[in-house]
């Protein structure tokens, strides 16, 4: 569900497709996998499932940046990232909590009852529906969270052109 | 020849296929420390669930096995709450385990079939809301539908359900220790 809001994302903001898609990914399994082996059911599972998975995806991400040839590899920016890392992984963090929250609280399962041993089992008595549903809020907060920003710095972009003109035509 | 090991019933040692294989899981998924799981063809595990009832006394609301479910398992009221203190949704799981503790037959209830002391409840999976036995939403009204049975009843009872569905059980987690619960059909 991370991956599909991430291209989602990229398609909308005129991004290539792929880009940050492996974190997104990534993080979004790392997520349903802890959700699934934990039950969800607690705060702390779920702040250790939205933190790790959140802090997952921004180191891969800031890693692609420098394979993708966006940031280049020396001491200043090597600081910049670890404060973009720090930045992006609060955020991340932030967004899969609430989304594990949400989920959590519209989908009820038991910790004690016994664990299914298939994939239909899985879906059937719940856990799959509810770790997909934990999953899929927290992306499209995500995907909600990166559209608004995009549309907040294009504004900014074009207030800051039109005063420029404006400056231009006063003089 | 490495695909295909034969496969034999611990009780009766008759070969079973892996399909009719049954796992009496006394060890409960591992959580208890002192129970192993047995490997059982469908008669022995059959066999196996009635001297499970007889064994205990404790009062137990008994929901009827289902052939869309391979799995049979008792939850006590106990286990289940085990932890739901941290939980977020401690009031949806107390609400829930409260509303099946009302099915439990009361002090002096007797067998609708015998007359004997009745220790169970038999009821049918409109217990559940939505027919799922993991919606935690309990269907009150149908205590008016369901039936308390001794251990002997209740056994003839279940016979009859196994043949009329014609269930094949993967998993059979019984009772444990002498407490409360329900018996549910459940997925392995």
């Amino acid at each position: 569900m991370g991956g599909g809001a991430q291209i989602i994302s990229n398609i909308t903001e005129g991004k290539n497709w792929y880009d940050d898609l492996a974190g997104a990914a990534i993080g979004g399994a790392l997520n349903g996998t802890i959700l699934g082996i934990t039950g969800g059911e607690t705060l702390l599972t779920m702040g250790v499932a939205a933190l790790a998975s959140g802090s997952a995806q921004s180191v891969i991400n800031e890693a692609e940046s420098y394979l993708r040839g966006d940031k280049q590899l020396n001491e200043s920016s090597l600081e910049d990232s670890a404060m973009d890392i720090g930045i992006n992984a609060m955020e991340n963090s932030a967004l899969n909590f609430v989304g594990n929250f949400t989920g959590a609280n519209s989908i009820h399962t038991d910790i004690n009852w016994t664990k299914p041993s298939s994939w239909k089992s899985f879906f059937d008595l719940k856990y799959g529906q509810k770790v997909l549903m934990q999953t899929s809020v927290g992306s499209i907060m995500s995907l909600a969270w990166s559209q608004a920003e995009y549309s907040h710095n294009m504004y900014s972009d074009m207030d800051s052109d039109r005063n420029h003109v404006s400056r231009i035509v006063a003089k | 020849m490495f695909f295909h090991k034969e496969l034999f019933c611990e009780k009766c040692h008759a070969p079973i296929g892996k399909k009719e294989m049954c796992i009496f899981d006394y060890s409960f998924q591992g959580r208890n420390k002192e129970g192993k799981k047995i490997y059982l063809c469908q008669d022995c595990c059959i066999k196996e669930l009635y001297d499970n009832l007889r064994k205990h006394s404790s009062k137990a609301v008994i929901i009827q096995p289902s052939n869309k479910y391979d799995a049979f398992t008792f939850y006590s009221f106990e286990m289940l709450s085990k932890g739901i203190e941290h939980s977020i949704n401690k009031k949806v799981i107390l609400k829930y385990l409260k509303d099946i503790e009302s099915f439990l037959p009361k002090d002096g209830e007797r067998c609708s079939n015998c007359g004997k002391e009745a220790n169970y409840t038999w009821c049918t999976m409109n217990i559940y809301s939505k027919n799922n036995p993991s919606c935690m939403d309990i269907n009150l009204q149908e205590k008016e539908n369901a039936a308390f049975l001794c251990t002997d009843c209740l056994v003839k009872s279940l016979i009859q359900r196994i043949k009329a569905q014609k269930i094949i059980f993967k998993a059979i987690y019984p009772m444990i220790d002498n407490v409360t619960g329900f018996f549910t059909p459940w997925l392995y």
